[in-house]
């Protein structure tokens, strides 16, 4: 395992370099078409380490639990770190480590550990049988979710909209505060807020619903008619829309209702990564549970 | 049918677990079994009227959640019991699933307690019983662990280390439950997976820690001590994840995991 403490320590020290040379990772300029780029090279480039596998002996010993067990140290250390650290907007804080998210040496050393569990998927891939299963979930899940999660993070777009009673409305503000025109315009007819009744000893009413009766309008397609409460958004031509606020001074009275809104085009795949993962872990309780001779005898 | 008369089927029930959990040490299997699931019954009778009574299902208030909450420990025990034949599992379940029972009985205030609406999701009852299900299952792997460490005499025997490791796979399969099932519910009502909002931060790190027993318990089946000892450090990471954080300067101002 020494030569992957070592390898983990290189990538601290390179991240380190990169982080005082170029500065922190440039999440924004991921967006498409780079991160499809980058994934297409991180696929390519695991297919290549497998392929040579027989003839560099890194490659053989990456797809080794010897490998694999640094690795995860290194990412559960600086993950704690991050657990430790209040995080804040950039410029904020510790240097580095309050931005932790887009620390160099953070991101190489997952990157790292997703290489590591790519190769090892893809042997175990090569050598398909039903008892691979199991393998395969867990792994094939994890790097999807983690892999697209953190390159698709950039393509999403999420934006707020404030809609009045009566009133359409197209136009939305992004968390920069700029307005863009979108394709999709929402009609709101009603903002209903429901309050529970007056706790004894409380000081003021808890409101319990939050929901708004809207028709929303695509650029294409028919007009959509529903009601958009918190957690039960709506989807419509691509965008998530979600109840997200309302004019808290007029509380019940609220005329406005705001939305939120959001277009991740990568959401797909994670969603697969994440249910590849959930049967994987159903495995792990059902099948992959070491056997033992006598179950009785625990103290 | 109404909280009132809550006694009147709780009582019988954890009587019936109990007595289950004594026969399952004695090992008399048939009979604990029968007991375990005539507990549950009784106990499923009184939420299924509840349920029919307020005519919608009972997941609102925090009381009702404790509700489910003893519910699927009693029936997880049973399920962990006929799958490994544990037969300390039924004792460890009815002791929780009565702790629970318990803070319903003595502070009935609290049933009429409001819920948020962010919090009024299918996901929200899923997402907490797998997570204090998978604390409870870790929980009983630290005990193992503390106990092969610092009060065995002589060699850790394979077959022991073999227990704590089942239970670490079955409290990660649970512990993995949760978290994407959080992460679902958050996509629903936020439309973001993941956020890194302390409490997740540490729920992964929680993650990673057993993950991390499990690959070097494969990578290293020899290092028990060891292993051990990393086992231990994982209960530490959950109950920083569990409780920990509210004290952590850190994470207090912006969690919108703190209750």
């Amino acid at each position: 395992m020494k030569e992957g403490f070592l390898i983990g320590g290189g990538l601290l020290v390179m991240g380190v370099l990169l982080q005082a040379t170029i500065g922190p990772v440039r999440w924004d300029l991921m967006a498409r078409p780079v991160n499809i780029l980058l994934l297409a090279v991180l696929l390519v480039l695991i297919g290549v380490m497998y392929a040579l596998r027989r003839k560099v002996y890194l490659f053989e010993w990456m797809m080794q639990l010897e490998a694999a067990v640094p690795a995860l140290c290194y990412a559960l250390g600086l993950t704690i770190l991050l657990g430790l650290v209040a995080q804040q907007e950039e410029g904020g804080g510790i240097p580095w480590l309050s931005q932790m998210l887009d620390f160099w040496p953070f991101v190489l050393t997952y990157a790292w550990l997703m290489i590591l569990c790519g190769l090892v998927a893809l042997k175990h891939l090569m050598r398909f049988s039903l008892k691979e299963i199991p393998f395969l979930l867990n792994h094939v899940g994890l790097f999807m979710a983690l892999v697209c999660g953190a390159l698709g993070a950039p393509d999403i777009q999420r934006v707020h909209m404030t809609t009045r009673e009566g009133e359409t409305e197209c136009r939305a503000e992004d968390e920069k505060g700029n307005v863009h025109e979108l394709d999709v315009s929402i009609e709101l007819h009603d903002f209903i807020m429901e309050e529970f009744p007056m706790q004894p000893g409380a000081k003021m009413r808890v409101p319990k619903r939050f929901a708004s009766e809207v028709t929303v309008y695509p650029k294409s397609g028919d007009p959509v008619q529903a009601v958009i409460e918190v957690n039960k958004p709506l989807k419509v031509a691509g965008w998530k829309i979600y109840q997200y606020d309302y004019d808290s001074d007029a509380g019940v009275e609220s005329q406005i209702s705001i939305f939120e809104m959001v277009r991740d085009p990568w959401q797909p795949f994670v969603l697969t990564g994440i249910l590849l993962m959930i049967a994987g872990a159903l495995c792990l309780f059902l099948v992959m549970a070491p056997k033992t001779g006598k179950k009785e005898d625990l103290a | 049918m109404s909280w009132d008369i809550f006694g009147w089927f709780a009582i019988p029930a954890v009587f019936c677990w109990g007595i289950a959990a004594f026969f399952a040490w004695k090992e008399r299997r048939p009979v604990a079994l029968s007991l375990s699931l005539v507990g549950l019954l009784i106990y499923a009778a009184f939420v299924v009227g509840l349920w029919l009574s307020l005519e919608r299902p009972p997941l609102r208030t925090q009381g009702e959640t404790r509700l489910w909450y003893s519910f699927f420990l009693a029936l997880v025990g049973i399920i962990v019991y006929v799958r490994w034949r544990y037969k300390w599992i039924l004792s460890f379940t009815t002791v929780l699933a009565l702790v629970f029972i318990c803070v319903n009985l003595f502070k009935p205030e609290i049933h009429n307690k409001t819920l948020m609406p962010a919090l009024m999701s299918p996901w929200f009852v899923p997402h907490v019983i797998v997570y204090m299900l998978s604390y409870a299952i870790l929980g009983a792997a630290t005990l193992v662990g503390i106990y092969l460490l610092f009060f065995r005499r002589g060699g850790i025997s394979e077959n022991e280390l073999l227990q704590t490791d089942n239970l670490v796979y079955v409290g990660q399969a649970f512990l993995t439950f949760g978290m994407l099932f959080g992460s679902l519910w958050a996509h629903e009502a936020w439309g973001t997976y993941w956020g890194w909002d302390p409490k997740e931060t540490w729920a992964a790190i929680t993650w990673l820690c057993y993950l991390l027993y499990i690959l070097f318990r494969r990578a290293r089946p020899k290092a028990d001590r060891a292993a051990l000892w990393l086992l231990l450090f994982a209960f530490l990471c959950l109950q920083m994840c569990w409780w920990g954080i509210n004290f952590l300067q850190s994470a207090r101002a912006t969690s919108i995991h703190v209750y």
